[in-house]
């Protein structure tokens, strides 16, 4: 026994982030890291030399300020700098963009339609009262509404309480956000295609749904979860990248005393009747703790690192039937210098700074998602562009620029599976994409890169690549994430915990699951010693 | 100006290419996303005196305008805001606000009738979304005539003999809130008298194209006149003195509004003159019909703070008291006691009055002329409390406005 | 003076009626049409040949049939047979669907919704304390199947048919019944969430695929409620052609049809919401944020229904006999089905629409002459403003044609009503056969749209009635509860 009191399985930025937590409140932690850098899908890696790719995720919107400020995040090195415009290049050649300033995105939208401009403050209003409302949601444990526990009937009261106090206009149009299409919750406000076609891409990203499934709403409202400084709906850029990011935190545990090692591949949970006491390596080492936290995907974590004699067979159908398709990709490329988006009038250049959305019109990001949902691929994918490299000059050798995509849809269940021909593929059509608004690009290309689901599961052991650990749907979300009965960040076994996206409240950037976890199980030590 | 890396720019007014010569402290602000003048000379006090002893000229522009046209048009905006008109005649103008279905107030603005069937309606925000809104099955056409149309206001006591003088014509039969059509330098002007200030003063309604033919006329004519063209400083001194509410200053527009109690009623801003609950339907009427008899809500009123105890708390510190000859526009809470009974929205010293004066929205209760309330002010480096006592508005309101 | 005005006369307008008039109120029903009953009606489309105009089903709910000691006669459909291929399988195979093996959770989900659709939906959060009790029941009806049981049940009404299938590992007949029933009436295809949601409304409301069939046709319902209203006292009158409600300082005080005008204290609408504040009154009527509520409503309507007149009783390859009693479902596997709607979506016709078919004339013989038979068609994905008629009834005969070879050789007559002609009709709008489209997100106290809770509206005195309120279907409930709401308020 090397006295742990617990031992979390990889060092995504939720296992790093719960492991602060833990090691803080004095808990002796150790962290086991498959690969031998940490951050998981948090990361920064120079794949060409001299040029920084973002291979996992890539913007921070939804990170929890209160993460920021628990583990002092700031004091170790954690840098964000707000994205400040999005541009959506059109395919007649013109352009719409979302300016930081009210008077110049007012212009802007008026410029295509007039009543958008006018109902879009309310619009803006509206949602971040909604999501006023839905954020503290997002800082708790899900209670189990058939629960007779005094904690649990708490936090139900507590969300009827709110629920009560939101006017009723905000809750009716909560409701419908929940359970509707993007598309549909967006014809309610606006008429003008390209808007609608920018802020419909809130609801797909990460999902394997066209904007016109319903479905899409719930994930718009994920997305419009997230404030930078307490600016809503901000994204921002780590300096460094994300993977700086995962730096920062890394730092701050270790600050706290958590013990991190990389190039230790958990093989299996030691269980002994019924009781996690421990995980064994790939190499054959063993460690034991008081608790084991597994920051892997609920798939991974208990189809692949737990016995199933060990669950119920009702459990593990519950855990096969967790949906993880996904769509998603992640592009980079190493350009010889900044490519020209053709539609950026003279005078507009600071849009190249910001968001480049190619997603000109719903029934556009519609048309990617049809291509793909049969086991296919866009031939006109979303795209979610961002050229770091003029946001953090580090990012790239002097002159040269490094540009990250989001690239959207790409199926998980490929007809065939994947290969490397197949990634070729689909990289050349996200670049004649790119192309047909940026014409010189292809001339500025260094070195291309791409991860496709499969590529993406293999390398951070994500379950078909889903960026999320697990969709975001209503079918397994807060009180039945990842799993019915086991939304409280425990598992059927004892003392295994999970702290990962798949867990409440779910993917993107956020140190929430982690957070939370870290709290319920502090409560669980505190009671244990009680 | 354009050129380079992340250079943006608001709008400017057809009258930019004059306003912008004029401009000598780059004093400039924005309006509607439009750039205007603050004050055009390094200081706004000749701007201000030149609105009560003679005439100034302020670019406007920036105002909403929509042409209503059609069977319907009189039903439309009848049911659109508060105040009756039905009873107004062509030619005449009608100043008030519009509310929405919970009696909030959207905007406000003047409705003019060019015809029988057509009206002119400005407004300070876009109002494009709310006329379509309110207009399904009415008859009517809404056309935007904002950016077409440049607006001059020319305010003061020798407004109308300049006009006289640039047209020809005897102005004195156009009376408070009626128009005429005029030409000035050969142009078409729509000429209606109203304005901002509580003065004696006109507003010329131009098209776009000829807006510097007609900036340019009055401008050399005015000059007899003692005219000089007036950033917005001055004239919120003047509306302030007037006791008339701004947008966004003085209320938040419901619209705007993020939660139901930071909008306004009408009756909250001593509008209710304007409501006129006896017509036929119209928006809001269910909620002004309840808003009228309640007595808990907030009211509009005049403040005039003890400027001389102003004065001695800065001679106790051994300075000179600065006058606040750019109004202010922070919301400053003010005390009946300790307990608070509402809040300015802004303040100003008057020139004319030679008073500190404020609006402020106060609890009912407190809000008839000569309660003696408390305000907070900056001394120096200190705040002290003043007495402010509430008064009735305006402040300031001259015989020759409507003579 | 009336007490209560009643515009419409489907099976909602005149179980609110009953109800009413069993509260000794005066009611008069008046119907702009020639006929009533809506969509609950049956017309004669070839001489001899009878239809189900609308629905294939739209049974009475069982308690108001019982209060109003009506017997309505009805054949079960007992089986719902899928004809089609599965992915990637080059032979059409024919299969049953045993919606018996269904989990558990459908059948608690349908229970849950039936006696929800039963219980006036409160204006959620706020309800008054017999609505929240009413609530309460229902959630202690939730509780009491035990916690996991219960968050199966809640789960179900979030997925799609497509994942829901995959969970379940369904065989092929399962999944594309279950894809049908769920995207029927939807603006959507099998791969989108939350569809399951309207297969367990439509199996709630016993209308779906396997709803039972009126014997005499779905006209006889509404013959019985109406005589039944008339023996209550109630007046209907019918064929006036456009009717409105006279408003005055926002309260409904009377309806006018031309020049007469007739007075009530009350007025209830069994129009959708766009029509009822469109037409019967004047948008300017309601403040210009409800009207945006109105207009935000969707209706959506997809389905078009096709008659055959058949000289001769049709055969369908590896069909049983018993099985023509039953439902036959028309359509390739989900993949295909969400292909169709793919082309709906843009505005096209899809090549191969799914349809599901049924024979009346097999169990009840008046629906045809002698020896012969009528097959009524249901077709999804017709985009709403389709209008070539000859393109949706050449696909049909085709997909017939392929299973049921020969058939083409006794067809009489073929009458084809599309989404536009449903519309025209029946007064529902985008020919959306529910008075607006039952998604979760039009469901409860968001139908008939947020803030008309139990078919109150904005107008004073004026009522809603009909399938655009809660709950949708032509089960009479949704009159019944509204009736009941009004009696209350009264």
């Amino acid at each position: 026994m090397s006295g742990y009191d617990a031992i979390v399985i990889g060092a995504g930025h939720n296992g790093l982030v719960h492991a602060a937590y833990l090691a803080r409140a004095g808990k002796k932690v150790l962290v086991l890291e498959r690969r031998p850098v940490v951050g998981g899908a948090t990361i920064t890696e120079e794949i060409f030399p001299g040029f920084k790719f973002l291979t996992g995720s890539y913007l921070i919107s939804l990170l929890r300020p209160e993460v920021i400020r628990e583990l002092s995040l700031a004091k170790h090195g954690l840098e964000l700098m707000p994205l400040e415009s999005t541009l959506v290049p059109l395919q007649s050649g013109d352009y719409f963009a979302d300016w930081p300033d009210h008077d110049m995105t007012r212009e802007e939208i008026a410029r295509h339609n007039r009543r958008d401009a006018d109902i879009y403050p309310e619009y803006a209003a509206t949602m971040k009262r909604i999501a006023l409302w839905v954020k503290p949601l997002l800082d708790i444990a899900p209670p189990n509404p058939a629960s007779n526990d005094p904690r649990d009937k708490m936090a139900m009261a507590m969300i009827a309480e709110r629920l009560r106090a939101m006017s009723k206009s905000d809750f009716d149009l909560l409701c419908r956000l929940l359970t509707t299409s993007a598309a549909d919750f967006l014809d309610e406000w606006f008429e003008g295609e390209a808007l609608k076609g920018t802020k419909c891409t809130s609801g797909i990203i990460g999902t394997f749904l066209g904007p016109r499934s319903a479905g899409t709403g719930y994930v718009l409202l994920h997305h419009y979860l997230g404030e930078i400084d307490g600016v809503f709906r901000a994204w921002a850029f780590p300096r460094g990248g994300t993977g700086a990011f995962a730096q920062a935190v890394y730092s701050a545990a270790r600050s706290f005393g958590v013990e991190v090692r990389t190039n230790a591949a958990v093989k299996q949970v030691i269980i002994k009747d019924g009781v996690a006491k421990g995980v064994a390596l790939e190499n054959g080492d063993e460690f034991y703790a008081r608790r084991i936290i597994s920051n892997a995907d609920a798939k991974v974590t208990f189809l692949n690192l737990v016995d199933k004699k060990e669950l119920s067979p009702d459990f593990v159908n519950d855990i096969r039937r967790f949906r993880t398709t996904s769509a998603a990709c992640k592009v980079n490329l190493a350009l010889d210098g900044l490519p020209t988006f053709t539609s950026i009038p003279k005078g507009k250049e600071a849009l190249y700074r910001g968001s480049i959305e190619i997603a000109p019109s719903i029934d556009y990001v519609e048309k990617a998602y049809d291509d793909a949902k049969y086991g296919g691929w866009s031939t006109r994918p979303f795209m979610d562009a961002l050229i770091p490299s003029l946001l953090d000059p580090g990012m790239a050798p002097p002159g040269k620029h490094v540009m990250s995509l989001f690239v959207q849809y790409a199926s998980s269940e490929l007809e065939g599976g994947w290969n490397a021909e197949k990634r070729a593929t689909f990289l050349d059509i996200v670049i004649d994409t790119l192309s047909q608004y940026s014409p010189d690009i292809k001339s500025k290309i260094l070195f291309k890169h791409i991860n496709t689901p499969d590529e993406l599961e293999r390398q951070f052991a994500l379950s078909s690549g889903n960026i999320f650990q697990g969709e975001l749907a209503l079918h397994q979300l807060f009180f039945l994430k990842p799993v019915p009965t086991f939304a409280h960040y425990k598992s059927p076994i004892k003392h295994l915990w999970m702290c990962g996206a798949s867990t409440h409240p779910g993917g993107c950037i956020t140190g929430a699951p982690g957070r939370n976890a870290a709290m319920s199980l502090l409560r669980d030590f505190q009671e244990e010693s009680a | 100006m354009r050129d380079g890396m992340g250079m943006l720019s608001l709008k400017v007014t057809p009258f930019h290419p004059r306003t912008s010569e004029l401009m000598q402290g780059n004093a400039w602000r924005r309006w509607a996303g439009f750039t205007v003048a603050s004050c055009y000379e390094m200081a706004p006090d000749r701007e201000y005196l030149a609105i009560r002893n003679a005439c100034a000229l302020i670019d406007v522009s920036p105002l909403f305008k929509y042409r209503v046209s059609g069977k319907d048009s009189l039903a439309f905006l009848n049911r659109l805001v508060t105040r009756d008109l039905s009873k107004l005649s062509v030619g005449q103008v009608a100043y008030g606000p519009w509310c929405d279905s919970r009696g909030k107030v959207v905007d406000d603005g003047t409705v003019m009738r060019l015809d029988d069937h057509e009206f002119r309606l400005t407004s300070a925000e876009s109002s494009w979304r709310w006329l379509g809104d309110n207009a399904h099955g009415f008859d009517v056409f809404i056309a935007d005539e904002s950016d077409e149309t440049a607006a001059l206001s020319l305010q003061g006591p020798t407004s109308r003999a300049l006009l006289e003088k640039l047209t020809g014509v005897r102005l004195s039969d156009v009376k408070y809130h009626w128009m005429r059509s005029i030409e000035i330098a050969q142009r078409p002007v729509l000429l209606t008298r109203t304005g901002y200030t509580g003065d004696l003063g006109y507003e010329l309604w131009i098209r776009a194209e000829h807006a510097l033919d007609v900036w340019d006329a009055v401008v050399s004519e005015g000059a007899s006149f003692g005219l000089m063209p007036c950033g917005i400083w001055a004239m919120d001194v003047a509306r302030i003195e007037a006791g008339l509410v701004m947008l966004d200053v003085d209320y938040t527009p419901s619209p705007k509004a993020f939660t139901a109690n930071q909008a306004s009623s009408p009756f909250e801003l001593g509008l209710g003159w304007a409501v006129h609950l006896h017509k036929g339907d119209m928006v809001g009427k269910k909620a002004l019909m309840q808003d009228r008899l309640k007595t808990d809500g907030l009211k509009l009123t005049g403040l005039e703070i003890d400027h001389a105890a102003f004065m001695s708390a800065h001679e106790e510190l051994g300075l000179l008291t600065p006058l606040p000859f750019i109004p202010w526009r922070v919301v400053t809470p003010l005390f009946l006691d300790r307990e608070q009974v509402g809040y300015a929205t802004s303040g100003t010293w008057s020139p004319t009055l030679k008073k500190y004066i404020a609006l402020a929205q106060v609890a009912a209760r407190v809000a008839r002329a000569g309660n003696k309330l408390t305000i907070d002010l900056m001394v120096d480096r200190e705040r002290r409390p003043f007495a402010a006592v509430t008064t009735t508005l305006p402040f300031f309101n001259p015989e020759r406005k409507r003579a | 003076m009336h007490d209560v005005i009643i515009v419409g006369s489907s099976p909602n307008a005149l179980a609110a009626a009953a109800r009413l008039l069993a509260a000794k109120k005066r009611v008069l029903v008046l119907e702009p049409s020639d006929h009533l009953g809506g969509p609950v009606s049956s017309h004669e489309f070839h001489p001899g040949f009878w239809a189900d105009t609308a629905l294939s089903s739209a049974p009475l709910h069982p308690m108001i049939e019982q209060e109003l000691g009506l017997s309505i006669a009805v054949l079960p459909r007992r089986t719902v047979t899928v004809i089609g291929k599965a992915h990637n399988a080059s032979e059409v195979s024919v299969g049953r669907f045993q919606k018996a093996v269904l989990p558990a959770a459908f059948r608690n989900g349908t229970a849950l919704l039936q006696a929800l659709h039963a219980s006036p939906v409160g204006d959620l959060p706020n309800m008054t304390g017999s609505e929240a009790e009413a609530l309460s029941m229902i959630g202690a009806q939730l509780l009491g199947l035990g916690e996991r049981e219960m968050m199966e049940v809640l789960r179900l009404g979030f997925m799609s048919a497509r994942e829901l299938s995959l969970e379940l590992n369904l065989p092929f007949a399962d999944r594309v019944a279950l894809s049908i029933g769920s995207v029927y009436g939807l603006n959507e295809g099998p791969f989108a969430r939350t569809n399951v949601w309207n297969y367990l409304v439509h199996e709630a409301l016993n209308d779906g695929l396997s709803g039972p069939q009126v014997v005499g046709g779905l006209g006889r319902i509404t013959a019985l409620l109406a005589d039944k209203v008339r023996s209550l006292g109630g007046e209907i009158e019918m064929g006036l052609g456009p009717l409105a409600v006279d408003v005055d300082a926002g309260s409904a005080w009377g309806v006018s049809a031309g020049d007469r005008t007739v007075e009530a204290k009350r007025i209830a609408s069994d129009l959708d919401v766009q029509r009822t504040f469109g037409q019967l009154i004047p948008p300017y009527h309601l403040e210009p944020e409800c009207l945006r509520r109105v207009r935000q409503v969707r209706y959506r309507g997809n389905v078009a229904r096709v008659f055959i007149a058949l000289r001769k009783q049709p055969e369908f390859a590896g069909v049983g006999e018993e099985d023509l009693l039953g439902t036959l479902v028309i359509a390739n596997d989900v993949e295909s089905i969400e292909r169709a709607w793919d082309e709906a979506k843009r505005g096209n016709l899809p090549a191969d629409p799914p349809i599901f078919v049924t024979l009346p004339s097999r169990g009840d013989p008046s629906r045809a002459p002698t020896g012969a038979h009528v097959l009524a068609v249901t077709v999804l994905y017709v985009p709403s403003g389709w209008t070539d008629r000859s393109r949706v009834k050449e696909a049909v005969l085709r997909l017939l044609g392929e299973h049921a070879p020969g058939i083409e050789q006794w067809v009489d007559h073929v009458e084809v009503n599309l989404p536009v002609d449903l519309e025209e009709r029946f007064s529902l709008t985008g020919g959306q056969l529910y008075g607006g489209e039952t998604n979760l997100s039009q469901s409860f106290f968001l139908r008939s749209m947020p803030g008309c809770r139990g078919g109150c509206t904005p107008i004073e005195n004026l009522y809603l009635c009909g399938s655009t309120g809660h709950p949708p279907g032509y089960s009479g409930m949704s009159g019944w509860l509204s009736a009941g709401n009004l009696l209350a308020t009264a």
